[in-house]
């Protein structure tokens, strides 16, 4: 079966995970679409430039010369608010990057990470799988294509969810083929 | 303007010095979650092996870097 790279951010052939038996290819690497990084992204650049903000402000009212606050202080500060932003950035990020669902030719796995609190991985087997329901609601992942796949299960787990991820409805129908070929009822 | 009135340089300077501490502890506490990110991010690049996982290390190591480096400056900036 091969690989769906145009459903994929990144090449599925090039990727491997810990539990991959030698027999199992991923088909699908999915995440949720980068659009959703745009909250963070937004929130982190305005935090970067409100000390500008404030700085030309200071300089506009001349409020800073009634203060006279050292300038070691407010170097200290800046550095410490800027380490805060790149730790936001960095923790934005990997939030996105490790929350991974993947699709291969015997199961599908769900990431759960969120870094230093929680981390899940949960898989089912093809055969377990019941049912697949793929939603796109409202405007924007209208806009953008994208929304979020229900899986139903027979499994520990009963309800996988994919959230927020591109082309849902493409993704079913790997899914369902991935099935049809792992239970013999068809070829992909 | 340049006048104060409310006598309010004297009073920051009083914290001043108990800001900049507080200011190291909160970088020896970036260095901290550094070490903990970078070790988070190892396991998951073992748990799922991609591209990008080398240069997600780099980062890691990167902030922690960046860490290592502030609170040092901090420390010069306390002893000037």
């Amino acid at each position: 079966m091969d690989t769906v790279p145009s459903l994929s951010p990144q090449p599925a052939e090039t990727t491997t995970f810990e539990s991959q038996t030698s027999d199992e290819q991923v088909l699908l690497i999915l995440r949720a679409h980068q659009i959703t990084n745009a909250v963070w992204i937004a929130l982190a650049t305005i935090m970067a430039l409100l000390p500008l903000v404030f700085a030309v402000l200071g300089i506009i009212t001349q409020i800073n010369k009634l203060f006279q606050i050292s300038w070691a202080l407010v170097f200290g500060f800046l550095i410490i608010y800027y380490l805060f932003i790149f730790a936001f950035v960095f923790q934005s990020f990997l939030t996105w990057y490790f929350n991974v669902y993947l699709v291969t030719n015997k199961r599908i796995v769900d990431t759960d990470f969120v870094p230093l609190f929680y981390q899940k991985i949960s898989s089912c087997e093809l055969e377990h799988i019941e049912d697949i329901t793929a939603s796109i609601n409202g405007f924007l992942q209208s806009t953008f294509n994208f929304g979020d796949l229900m899986v139903q299960t027979a499994s520990e787990k009963n309800e996988f969810r994919f959230v927020n991820i591109t082309n849902p409805e493409d993704v079913q129908k790997v899914i369902e083929q991935a099935m049809d070929k792992h239970n013999g009822n068809g070829s992909v | 303007m340049g006048t104060d009135p409310f006598n309010l340089t004297s009073l920051t300077s009083s914290f001043a010095g108990l800001l900049k501490v507080f200011e190291i502890v909160i970088a020896l506490l970036f260095i901290v979650y550094s070490l903990f990110v970078l070790k988070e991010v190892s396991m998951m690049n073992k748990a799922l092996a991609s591209q990008l996982a080398p240069r997600l290390k780099s980062i890691a190591h990167l902030q922690l870097l960046i860490g290592i480096v502030a609170v040092v400056v901090l420390l010069l900036i306390l002893l000037i």
